[in-house]
């Protein structure tokens, strides 16, 4: 995949690389089991200090978005939530609710709405009901 | 170590050295006779080592090399912020500036030594001038090689002093000059020596002093 | 001992005006940390002071674990100092810089400076007064990498260098940090540089030390409110932390550093009709942080050292 790092934007630099990586999970552009740069590929490339790499690495892996391997590398891991269904829904819900507020102050109708949603959803990977299931 | 220092002092004294032995040939060619420019008289040899007016010649571009070369090798580094690179080389500071002021020293006496040397050689080959020459003559003309040391020492120092004013920054070079008439005009050996080791002394104390305290 | 730099109380006077104050300085092994401040802040003479090109007023300073003001040779050969313009022998040519250079360092490492060089493509036998800027830097670097330092001291590296040069420099300095437990202070005024490249950064205001955190640290806790009032706001305003505040008619701005509950507690107090919390990015939290009212500053320092420290495991 492709990072991207910009010192101009108000947003530190490792939390730029996390929002890069798991954009890029949602999207599908990475699949579970795919091998991301070694912390020194990436400060090298990035030209960045490998702390810094580090520690986009190191939320990623506590949020369980990458597993590392020892003497392997850095893999992106299987979706999965420590959460219950009920504490995501409810995670979920309220970031929605800020979603619908801003689009009725922007005078959208419902299903204008709906319809930019559903659209938009097609770019990203959602897993499948069944699997959502079982995770629970 | 010491003798990348001392090439590279001697590399960067190549032009100011060239500039002496040019002054100095024209001078000697002065005064065996040879003329120079057409519309001078023709020649008229002096007698060797035993006019002012050889003696004078010779302290001016001698004087002049030293003074130029004392600050050449230290405010020319301060004006560039070499001395930044240099002195953080890892030897002791004092040994890159006694490094310094080896080589200096040496190519004072040397240029001197040329001159007198080839001045001489001319002097003592039969037929060239009318007078009788021995080698003994030539006494003062090495007196005054030697007096040239504390010149460019002062210069060495004046270059290294830091001061605002720029009336006590030239005050060592001044001094050198002062010591420098002192110790040729002395008519007593031993007192030109006295007051040339005093003078060298007095420098060098001075010198390796700024060296420790002075701010780059 | 794993502090390479150490100094305690450093203080330098230029006539009357004081240069550096009272700085207490601490950098552990393995830190890169990135020395801000404007001009004339005091960065270049405390670095100076560091190398023993300038003596302090009063205080001492120490670098691997020996004063400054004698530092043995093997010490100093163990340490790379880059002073500010890259000043370097003008007269010779790379390769006599680099044969110039070797001299003094026994454990000097050919095999690298050799791919420095043909790296940036350097031509070896020209002068250094033929080289561009940028080359000059890049000599520069490679003679201060080949003698294998332990601690990097580079005076504002990348002064003078167009954007492809710099990008150039930074990647060596990375590679540099790649290697292991290697030390670096370097000054600079190209924020961004130092966001990429620092672990950790210090910021001087007229020469007192008023930053010294993680890089991240500073840049988050430096925060802009826009408070906006139905009437006129209030003249003045003042809360722990406040760096800047500004009256702008209905609206107040501050600049506030370490926001946090109490702050908000203060700023609500006023009783305005919205807050905007702004976050800014690192140049902008040090431009508002450097041009504030500068004796009233408040110090944030010396928080968090050990939590920090220095996580080479990233590097590994």
């Amino acid at each position: 995949m492709q990072f991207l790092c910009d010192t101009t934007s108000r947003v530190p630099i490792y939390r730029q690389l996390t929002e890069q990586v798991r954009a890029a999970v949602a999207r599908g552009r990475i699949a579970p089991g795919e091998r991301l740069p070694s912390v020194r590929q990436l400060s090298r490339e990035l030209v960045v200090n490998p702390n810094t790499i580090a520690r986009a690495y190191t939320e990623l892996e506590r949020d369980g978005v990458l597993i590392t391997q020892p003497g392997r590398g850095v893999f992106i891991a299987e979706l999965r939530s420590d959460l219950t269904k009920r504490a995501r829904q409810r995670h979920l819900e309220e970031q929605l609710e800020q979603l619908i507020v801003e689009a009725v102050h922007l005078g959208f109708s419902a299903e204008e709405f709906l319809a930019l949603t559903t659209k938009r959803m097609e770019q990203f990977a959602f897993t499948s009901p069944s699997k959502s299931e079982a995770s629970t | 170590m010491l003798k990348a220092l001392a090439i590279k002092e001697l590399r960067e004294s190549l032009g100011i050295v060239a500039l002496a032995v040019l002054a100095l040939g024209y001078v000697i060619l002065g005064l065996i006779g040879v003329t120079m420019l057409p519309w001078q008289s023709a020649g008229q040899p002096y007698f060797p080592f035993s006019a002012d007016a050889h003696s004078f010649s010779q302290a001016v571009v001698l004087g002049a090399f030293s003074l130029l070369l004392g600050f050449r090798q230290t405010a020319w580094e301060l004006h560039n912020g070499t001395f930044y690179y240099l002195l953080h080389r890892p030897l002791p500071r004092w040994v890159v500036f006694a490094v310094k002021l080896v080589v200096g020293t040496a190519l004072v006496l040397l240029v001197n030594a040329l001159f007198v040397g080839i001045y001489g050689w001319w002097a003592a080959t039969p037929g060239t001038h009318p007078t009788p020459f021995f080698w003994s003559m030539t006494l003062p003309a090495w007196k005054l090689g030697l007096a040239m040391v504390p010149v460019y020492l002062g210069a060495f120092f004046s270059g290294l002093r830091p001061g605002q004013w720029f009336g006590s920054r030239l005050a060592p070079a001044v001094t050198g000059i002062a010591a420098g008439f002192a110790v040729t005009g002395m008519p007593w050996w031993w007192l030109s020596a006295i007051i040339g080791i005093a003078a060298v002394s007095l420098m060098l104390v001075g010198i390796f002093y700024y060296t420790r305290v002075r701010d780059y | 001992m794993t502090d390479v730099i150490r100094t305690h109380r450093l203080t330098k006077h230029y006539g009357s005006q004081r240069v550096v104050d009272s700085l207490n300085l601490r950098i552990q092994r393995g830190q890169v940390y990135g020395f801000l401040g404007r001009n004339g802040a005091g960065k270049s003479t405390t670095i100076k002071m560091l190398m023993g090109m300038v003596q302090p007023d009063f205080g001492t300073a120490e670098l691997l674990g020996e004063p400054v003001e004698n530092l043995s040779p093997e010490t100093r050969s163990r340490i790379a100092y880059i002073a500010e313009g890259h000043p370097l022998y003008n007269w010779m040519s790379i390769d006599e810089a680099v044969k110039f250079n070797r001299a003094f360092y026994p454990q000097w490492n050919d095999t690298l400076i050799e791919q420095i060089l043909d790296h940036f493509e350097l031509p070896r036998k020209r002068k250094l007064r033929r080289l561009s800027c940028g080359q000059r830097a890049q000599v520069s670097l490679a003679l201060a990498v080949a003698s294998e330092p332990e601690l990097l001291i580079l005076d504002d590296p990348t002064l003078g260098l167009d954007t492809v040069v710099r990008r150039d420099f930074l990647e060596s300095l990375i590679q540099i940090i790649h290697r292991e437990g290697r030390t670096i202070l370097f000054s600079s005024h190209i924020l961004g540089d130092v966001e990429r490249v620092a672990d950790r950064i210090g910021i001087l205001v007229d020469g007192v030390l008023r930053v010294d955190c993680p890089t991240d640290h500073f840049r988050e806790s430096v925060k802009k409110l826009v408070l906006t009032f139905a009437g006129p706001a209030p003249e003045d305003f003042s809360c722990p932390g406040l760096v800047q505040c500004w009256n702008r008619g209905t609206e107040l701005e501050l600049v506030l550093v370490g926001y946090d509950d109490t702050q908000r507690a203060a700023v609500e107090a006023l009783g305005p009709r919205n807050i905007e919390v702004v976050d800014l990015n690192l140049e902008e939290a040090f431009i508002e942080y450097t041009r504030g009212k500068r004796r009233s500053l408040p110090l944030f320092a010396q928080e968090v050292r050990h939590a920090q420290g220095t996580s080479d495991q990233g590097a590994a």
